[in-house]
């Protein structure tokens, strides 16, 4: 499925019949840093924004801990895959992950891919949706490939909104 | 370079937020070079950033704990993830209290020469940007 038009959500959910869309596919990362992780980074985005659902999911280690930007819990990989096939179910018609600003960090066998991120879409029957977040990602290299062992979003929102008592 | 080492070296770091540790342990755990995002910051800092930032809140408040729920320890090889949900809760001086309740992800790494366990990352991030907002309709 590699460079389809589908996007990744619609692509989860089995018999979707979304139209092909993608706004946008993730910028690649600056120059600097540990190449073999950047490169491994600009996969997850790419997988993400192109639909390439085997390739996104094989990033992940099966006990990878992740937090998603719009469930107030620590997910496994199955609940997350199952996460991600409810937003499938042809709800939405077109649907971007942008990150911004990567930061990363290498000590041995791990890695560290920070930054911000936009998600941006069109949910079928509302207008537009835009979710702007806060993301690390941690990374582990096992047998010369970088996977996430981590995945850690949280919306602005909750930075900002009654970050001070008075 | 277990979970239990792990674990164990969480709670010396963070035990200053529970009044059993000092904030030079919880300083010392924090890589250099990591990235650091606390619940009422909306970006990413650096380390000196973050200790401005915990510096900050000293002198500020009456009381304060920060309180780990349910935690996870998670080791693949020399990489260490722990996750958990907390409760920041005190007293600021003037205010009545606070209670703010989050997710945290900690992303670890042995280091073989201290033989330690050192933070390329702390993520935490309260609730309500988790509630709110999250759907469209």
């Amino acid at each position: 499925m590699s460079w389809s038009r589908r996007y990744l959500l619609g692509a989860v959910a089995a018999g979707a019949a979304s139209p092909a869309w993608v706004a946008l596919a993730a910028e690649p990362t600056a120059a600097g840093g540990d190449r073999p992780l950047q490169a491994a980074f600009d996969r997850f985005s790419a997988s993400l924004n192109t639909g390439d659902v085997a390739g996104f999911l094989a990033l992940f280690r099966d006990d990878a801990a992740i937090i998603d930007e719009d469930a107030p819990f620590r997910m496994s990989k199955a609940e997350f895959v199952d996460h991600l096939g409810f937003h499938g179910k042809n709800l939405w018609e077109g649907f971007a992950w942008v990150p911004r600003g990567q930061r990363i960090a290498v000590r041995g066998a791990t890695g560290l891919v920070a930054g911000s991120a936009t998600f941006r879409g069109k949910p079928r029957d509302a207008g537009f949706r835009l979710r702007h977040m806060l993301y690390t990602m941690g990374w582990h290299r096992d047998a010369d490939a970088w996977r996430i062992v981590l995945f850690h979003q949280s919306p602005l929102v909750g930075h900002i909104e009654r970050g001070s008592p008075g | 370079m277990t979970p239990a080492s792990l674990e164990s070296a969480f709670r010396s770091a963070f035990g200053v937020f529970w009044g059993q540790g000092k904030l030079e342990a919880f300083l010392a755990f924090l890589e250099p070079d990591g990235a650091f995002i606390d619940e009422d910051t909306p970006f990413a800092l650096d380390r000196p950033a973050f200790e401005d930032h915990v510096r900050f809140h000293l002198g500020l408040w009456e009381s304060l704990e920060w309180i780990a729920r349910e935690p996870r320890f998670l080791v693949a090889g020399s990489t260490g993830v722990i996750t958990t949900a907390f409760t920041l809760r005190g007293k600021p001086k003037d205010a009545g209290f606070r209670l703010r309740h989050g997710l945290c992800s900690v992303l670890c790494h042995w280091d073989a020469g201290t033989r330690s366990w050192r933070a390329l990352s702390i993520h935490l991030d309260p609730l309500l940007g988790h509630i709110e907002h999250a759907s469209p309709g």
